[in-house]
């Protein structure tokens, strides 16, 4: 163990550099246009030693959180020499290390008194990428079609924008003010980083700081291990479908699993997952290892939960073979990536660790259903809008002893992501807010249930709009629940046009609204644990009374008998249907 | 005549009486979570008992009786608040438990563990309107009284004792709910009725309704406790003016707070800050940190160019509150926070405290586990047979035990081990402390570091220290200086409304027009209290974004009427402000205006601090005795002075320890203590 510094001082960098990225994210917070990082949190960010081991692995989106490391270390290969102080390099490229086109990486070096001492970034979703469609394309044939490709490049040198280069990627965008806007605010966030590291260099000096550092790295990877030797040894198996591959509807892909824990160390192996597609749900290798650790580490028990860094990684194994859905080929198309397989690898992850560990077992979140609209908008600086909303994504699935969490939404960013305001949305798109509810009987049914699934309506007050349905799923099939509970339930989607309701059969292609159509979207909850006949009639008696379990449901699936005109249970009826429950 | 305090805490409730020559006196009893208001007026009764008076006697002899209390506080953490009903618009019933799905507003990423969050109002008691205000304002489907009625006659079966009424773009034109509200009030009794565009008239349903509701369920609750007490008080033969502490540093009527409880979450911390403003302008200080550390937490508060630092909205556990209140970071430290090893072996301090019962090990009464006070005791900084002005003997060896199995683990001896504890807390403290300067953005080096509570003075100079503050400043009260405080409060509120504009497009009319209508309010909810338009005291400031952002920064606007140049000068602000808070601005992008603020105050009638007595002696006369105290790795021989009575001009060069009556300030080496005209202890580090 690493003695050079003193438990305190060791102690203080530690919580300091954590304060960083709070900052950090606080910063890009308060400033950027983008709703996906203002309210919904899609942020990765954190800071990284000089030869880009991660340092601090804060809260964000699990896709990009561990392998932002990627394009740190791609830029300190690419510019080797000529990376100086007040530089700042950009890519949106999976090639270097980002997840997909929509993703713009901001990477800073920080330097103290002349030496490279660590790195910061801060990525997230943005507005528009350019490409063949507004937003992102997802049905494109090629990666050109699908974006803008910006390689790794320095958009800043030594304090100074390269307006040629900002120049030319925003002449390929359908956003440029706003992209303008988000790019200062980004940039802005490293800053903060800069200045407080420096501050911290300043304070405790190079050789504590790095001391400090290694050392927290070294206990955390005795702390994971430690954690992982209580686990019993042995290997498990999970297999999860998503609805399609990315381009041709009806014809389901699968991420398969295999979890061995042996030794104190765990090793997921995912080569028999199936082979990449022609769609858009690849995933490659380092979006894959990054949602691999972020869930791993909620297994790992909220103690640890402060500490992550590049020591946590080190006992967890990761196997996958090339040009399959989770360790794609370079040119590969991935605009659905995080939300279809990203997800679809979280929850083979959950299934596999959930039958390791059955009194941690926790179920998947509800699949993704929520819109993309885009459309004309004069009001605002570019003429173009993109409406991106989690309103009507259903909650957490169940975990061993407690229902889902309601409406921590979406599994692929492990609930990190949240909701707006109505009123903000309808404030600023052109479109209004019909409802935005629970709906009854739409969760996973189960001894502890999943947060129920939502019905959201709006009608379109503007001109002509489009939803981009890529990172849709959900519709054909389900993931599935733990120890018997239920899984989650399918996703349904509405349009109504001139009076007529139709239910839209492949929400993931683009769906066109006219002024005055409306367009519904009814989603399922999450999955479950545990029988639902197991669960306490009492706990289903306060759901009906709530009507998020109707009286049938609660007859058909818990087996409770509950009176509809006085709301009290049978329990001799009940009693009975639970034991022949047992008995068959 | 007397003015009195009474500050109701969750375990005791602190006295304050001053009389008509400044002159103070505190006192402590148990608070009575069942009925606060025994606590309240328990507490009263002793100070009539210390001044040889009976109760009657010393409440008709008293003018006014501020009140803080953590009654409301308590009621929403326990949930021990009315029967509420919510009234939402269809489709939108599910807006406070939805959310918005910030799950890590409130709980780790990394947690899955977390029980469902259960809202103040079940969903059964949550209906429906078939109503429709669009953002802007227009209202295209009204109430149907006859849908409110079917929904009063379930509120009546239910027997609802508050109704919460919020609409979706209600801020934007609030007919609908008051239309609502008129129905509720004429066919229910006895029912508290809330409008959310009442209580917090901005954009944002989530954050409204949570508000509204926090307010409904607090109606009844307060209103019977502050009746209850009003009554009692009353009967006792009080005739003077009783006022409530809030949130937001301001007292108010009880009238006013009646109607607007949610006010008063929060209020606790609130004190310090607002203490430290009229404190301030005595010692010439306009800019200071407060930080008040008592048993369990630190809660630190701002005075920036003399004004105390706000902020919109707070968590209470998982439920959000939406109103301004003064912003008060608090985290798990204080004097009997246990010091334990975490996951990774790090020495850890807090947030587990030892509290009140059983304390510290060195109380000996049960405690068992190490406490920043069994480190201060090893440490010679608080003594064993000087606590609480030698009321209780403290148990040396005890404490001494339980430290010995830190120091087993850290491979250190007792003495060092107990510095560790303290340099822990003090670094832990320091780092909460910059939640609320460096991250806003405020510099802490341009800050005093003003400590009270019971622990702050042991632990000021440490903090200091880390922090780089200017001073650090010891009130000649500092362990009581939250009551101290109230007594230093302006009457007030703050109001809001919401206005959308481009900046270089707002209309300075319009936007008086929303002042005077805030004013309106304003001198409606005084009127009991007899004030008129010329006693208000008036800030202005308006929330700002660049187009497309969602956050807003606030500025401030001049409190005469908004005049066009106003407006322009505004943008200047805004850009500069945005560049020292986050690095950058935006000098070609609009800026749009989203809410229009004022705080209406009416200055109270504060007495002059009294100064106490000059010397241009030596500080070697004050000393009472000398011990042995634990600094920088050593023991060293340390000079004890005795607090009351030091004189102003006393100036005392650390190592040495000052002992106070219910606090114990330590200097260390470096530092430089002066006592200035009222008392105060002011400690300088010296520059090397």
């Amino acid at each position: 163990m690493n003695n050079k510094v003193d438990p305190i001082t060791l102690s203080t960098i530690w919580h300091f550099i954590q304060r960083v990225c709070r900052e950090m994210r606080e910063t890009a917070e308060r400033t950027a246009t983008n709703v996906l990082v203002v309210t919904l949190h899609d942020m990765a960010y954190g800071i990284w030693d000089s030869e880009g081991r991660a340092i601090a692995i804060p809260e964000g989106f699990p896709p990009r959180l561990i392998s932002s490391a990627f394009p740190i270390r791609f830029a300190k290969k690419k510019f080797e020499g000529k990376i100086y102080p007040g530089d700042i390099f950009l890519t949106n490229s999976p090639r270097a290390g980002a997840v997909h086109l929509a993703d713009w990486v901001f990477v800073r070096p920080i330097f103290y008194k002349d030496e490279l001492m660590f790195w910061t970034c801060m990525g997230t979703h943005v507005a528009d990428s350019g490409g063949a469609h507004p937003g992102t394309h997802f049905l494109a044939d090629d990666n050109v079609a699908e974006g803008l490709n910006i390689p790794l490049l320095k958009i800043v040198e030594k304090g100074e924008w390269k307006e040629d280069l900002a120049e030319l990627i925003l002449e390929n965008n359908r956003l440029p003010k706003m992209m303008r806007h988000e790019m200062s605010s980004f940039m802005g966030s490293t800053a903060i980083a800069e200045k407080r590291m420096i501050e911290l260099l300043e304070r405790y000096g190079r050789e504590k700081v790095n001391a400090s550092i290694d050392a927290m790295v070294e206990r955390t990877e005795s702390a994971v291990r430690e954690e992982i030797g209580k686990w019993d040894e042995g290997t498990w198996y999970s297999e999860v479908y998503t609805d399609d591959d990315g381009k041709t509807m009806g014809a389901p892909v699968a991420v398969r699993c295999r979890l061995t824990i042996k030794n104190g160390e765990v090793t997921f192996d995912f080569s028999d997952t199936d082979p990449e597609t022609s769609g858009n749900a690849n995933a490659h290798y380092h979006q894959t290892l990054s949602n691999i650790m972020c869930t791993t580490f909620l297994f790992l028990g909220s103690d640890l939960a402060a500490f992550h860094n590049e020591g946590s990684m080190q006992p967890i194994h990761v196997i996958t073979r090339k040009g399959t859905l989770v360790d794609c080929n370079p040119y590969a198309l991935t605009a659905g990536s995080p939300a279809v397989v990203g997800s679809l690898t979280i929850e083979a992850l959950l299934s596999v660790l959930s039958q390791a560990l059955s009194h941690r077992a926790i179920a998947p979140y509800a699949r993704l259903a929520a819109p993309i609209l885009v459309g004309r908008d004069e009001k605002s600086p570019d003429g173009v809008y993109v409406f991106s909303s989690f309103s009507s994504v259903a909650g957490a699935g169940a975990v061993h002893g407690y229902d889902g969490y309601q409406c921590a939404c979406d599994m692929g960013t492990l609930g990190v992501v949240g909701k707006s305001d109505s009123e903000d949305e309808m404030a600023r798109f052109p479109w209004d807010i019909l409802r935005c509810e629970f709906q009854t009987d739409s969760h996973g049914a189960g001894q502890w249930r999943s947060s129920p699934g939502i019905i959201w309506e709006a009608v379109n007050e503007g001109g002509d709009a489009t939803n981009m349905g890529g990172p849709m799923s959900g519709f054909t099939t389900q993931a599935p629940g733990h120890q018997g509970g239920a899984p989650t339930q399918f996703n349904k989607v509405y349009k109504i046009s001139e009076g007529e309701k139709t239910r839209v059969e492949n929400p993931r292609l683009p769906i066109h609204f006219k002024t005055g159509d409306h367009f519904i979207i009814s989603s399922g909850g999450g999955a479950a644990v545990g029988r639902p006949e197991q669960r306490d009639p009492e706990a289903v008696l306060r759901d009906v009374k709530n009507d998020l379990v109707s009286v049938q449901m609660a007859k058909n699936v818990y087996k409770v008998v509950i009176d509809p005109d006085n709301l009290e249970i049978n329990q001799k009826e009940t009693e009975f249907l639970r034991k022949r429950g047992n008995l068959s | 005549m007397y003015k009195v305090c009474v500050d109701t805490g969750g375990t005791f409730t602190d006295c304050v009486v001053l009389d008509d020559q400044g002159r103070k006196e505190e006192f402590k009893s148990p608070s009575t979570p069942e009925d606060f208001s025994i606590g309240v007026v328990n507490s009263i009764s002793d100070a009539a008992s210390a001044f040889s008076l009976t109760d009657e006697q010393f409440l008709d002899q008293t003018e006014l009786i501020i009140h803080g209390t953590t009654a409301a506080t308590n009621a929403v953490v326990t949930k021990n608040v009315a029967k509420t009903a919510l009234i939402g618009t269809k489709g939108f019933r599910d807006v406070i438990e939805i959310r918005r799905s910030s799950k890590i507003e409130t709980h780790s990423m990394y947690e899955a563990f977390i029980p469902p969050y259960e809202p103040l109002v079940p969903r059964y008691l949550r209906f429906g309107v078939n109503e429709k205000t669009k953002s802007s304002g227009e209202i295209t489907k009204g109430i149907n009284e006859d849908e409110i009625l079917e929904i009063i006659e379930q509120l009546k079966k239910e027997q609802i004792e508050a109704v919460a009424v919020c609409f979706i773009n209600s801020f934007a034109n609030p007919e609908n709910e008051k239309t609502v509200a008129t129905i509720l009030e004429k066919h229910l009794d006895n029912v508290f009725v809330s409008c959310s565009s009442e209580i917090l008239p901005k954009i944002g349903e989530y954050e409204r309704t949570s508000t509204c509701v926090i307010n409904a369920s607090l109606g009844p609750v307060i209103k019977k406790y502050l009746t209850r007490l009003e009554t009692k008080l009353k009967n006792q033969g009080f005739q003077g003016q009783l006022l409530v502490m809030q949130a937001n540093q301001y007292a108010q009527s009880v009238s006013a707070v009646i109607r607007k409880p949610a006010y008063l979450v929060g209020s606790g911390p609130a004190a310090a800050p607002a203490g430290s403003a009229y404190l301030g302008k005595f010692i010439g200080e306009e800019n200071i940190v407060t930080a008040d550390m008592g048993g369990t937490t630190l809660d630190s508060g701002m005075l920036s160019r003399g004004g105390v630092i706000l902020k919109s909205g707070m968590w209470l556990n998982d439920d959000r509150l939406g109103i301004k209140v003064v912003e008060v970071s608090s985290i798990g430290a204080g004097g009997g926070s246990i010091a334990w090893f975490d996951s990774l072996g790090l020495l850890r301090i807090g947030p587990k405290s030892a509290g009140a019962e059983p304390g510290p090990v060195c109380y000996g009464r049960g405690g068992t586990e190490p406490t920043v006070t069994d480190a201060a005791v090893i440490l010679g900084y608080v003594p064993d047979d000087y606590f609480w002005g030698g009321k209780y003997k403290l148990d040396k060896e005890g404490a001494r035990n339980s430290i010995k199995k830190i120091a087993d683990k850290l491979g250190l001896g007792v003495e060092e081990t107990a510095q560790a504890i303290f340099t822990t807390v003090s670094s832990t403290m320091a780092d909460g402390i910059t939640e609320i300067t460096t991250r806003r953005g405020h510099d802490v080096r341009d800050f005093s570091l003003l400590v009270c509570g019971g622990a702050g003075a042991m632990c000021g100079a440490f903090m200091g220290g880390l922090l780089n503050t200017k001073n650090i400043i010891v009130p000649k009260f500092a362990a009581s200086f939250c009551a101290w405080s109230m007594f230093c409060m302006d009457v007030g509120r703050d109001y809001i409304r919401t206005y959308f504009s481009n900046l270089d497009e707002a209309d300075e009319d319009e936007i008086n027009r929303l002042y005077q209508e805030m004013i309106d309010e304003a001198l409606a909810e005084f009127s009991v209290l007899n004030v008129s338009r010329e006693n208000l005291s008036l800030v202005k400031s308006v929330d700002l974004r660049y187009s497309g952002q969602f956050h807003e920064i606030e500025l401030t606007l001049p409190s005469s009427d908004i005049s066009k140049q106003d407006l322009i000068n505004l943008k200047d602000d805004f850009h500069r402000k945005h560049n020292d808070l986050f690095t950058f601005s935006l000098p070609n992008v609009d800026i749009e205006t989203r809410n229009l603020r004022l705080i209406a105050t009416v200055k109270s009638d504060v007495s002059d601090l009294p100064e106490i007595e000059k010397t241009t002696g030596k500080a070697e006369a004050y000393e009472k005795r000398r011990r042995q105290c634990f600094f920088e790795g050593k023991f060293m021989d340390t000079p004890i002075y005795d607090g009351p009575l030091l004189k102003a001009g006393t100036c005392i060069k650390g190592h040495a320890i000052i002992e106070e009556p219910t606090t114990t300030v330590v200097i260390p080496p470096d530092f430089t203590c002066n006592v200035d005209q009222y008392g105060n202890y002011i400690l300088n580090k010296e520059v090397q």
